[in-house]
């Protein structure tokens, strides 16, 4: 009985594993990750608004990963070649990334501080609410030194 | 054996824990064809009509298109 319980217990915790993204490169920086997909038009919208963040804040230590997350690789490659975006782009084709965030909606967005610390997160992107967002980037950046 | 088929119904408690679609998966059902209405111009026309008998408009559908942002 033990061993058919053990198997059990192996059986849910395979299905319910998920790679965690990896800050480790980004030590001492502020991170802000995005998932996103080609098929969300907030997604899409918030392109232009990351680029600028990415431009302006970069040497204040702030990195932009934009997470494209479960979506279908040649209408991410087409918008990509539209958008040009100079910060990271990672795929997470499987939503694991996603699922280990705990994201609710898309575009789903998560702060962490210079010490890889979750600090808040973001559901959606609205024109409006975004420099609040930027606002309170900044703030953070501006709170701890860079370290490195 | 007892043991087993407790094990086996055990199992298919499992099979309802993960209903529904995670927000990253709406790629597919954001799709224009995956809309309800196969026609928005017929839509639009009965609820013209619905708006004028009833007084009231509204109530078939939701914000949002899929991608689970509002």
């Amino acid at each position: 009985m033990r061993r058919i319980l053990g198997l059990i217990l192996l059986l849910v915790s395979s299905a319910a594993h998920s790679a965690d993204l990896d800050l480790s490169p980004y030590k001492g920086k502020v991170v802000y990750v995005d998932l996103w997909a080609a098929w969300c038009p907030p997604c899409r919208a918030s392109f232009p608004w990351m680029e600028a963040l990415h431009t302006d804040l970069r040497d204040q230590g702030l990195v932009v990963l934009a997470v494209n997350t479960a979506d279908d690789p040649a209408d991410a490659a087409r918008f990509l070649a539209k958008a040009q975006p100079s910060f990271t782009i990672i795929t997470d084709p499987e939503g694991d990334i996603a699922e280990s965030l705990g994201a609710t909606g898309m575009p789903y967005s998560v702060i962490f501080d210079r010490n890889g610390e979750r600090v808040s997160s973001h559901v959606g992107f609205q024109l409006k609410n975004a420099p609040a967002l930027r606002r309170s980037i900044k703030a953070l950046l501006s709170s701890t030194e860079q370290t490195n | 054996m007892r043991a087993l088929i407790s094990a086996a119904l055990i199992l298919t408690l499992a099979g309802c824990s993960n209903l529904g679609v995670k927000p990253w998966e709406r790629g597919t059902l954001a799709k224009p064809e995956m809309a309800l209405d196969s026609s928005p111009l017929q839509t639009a026309f009965e609820e013209h009509i619905y708006f004028s008998k009833e007084a009231s408009s509204g109530g078939r559908g939701f914000a949002g298109g899929g991608c689970g942002c509002n």
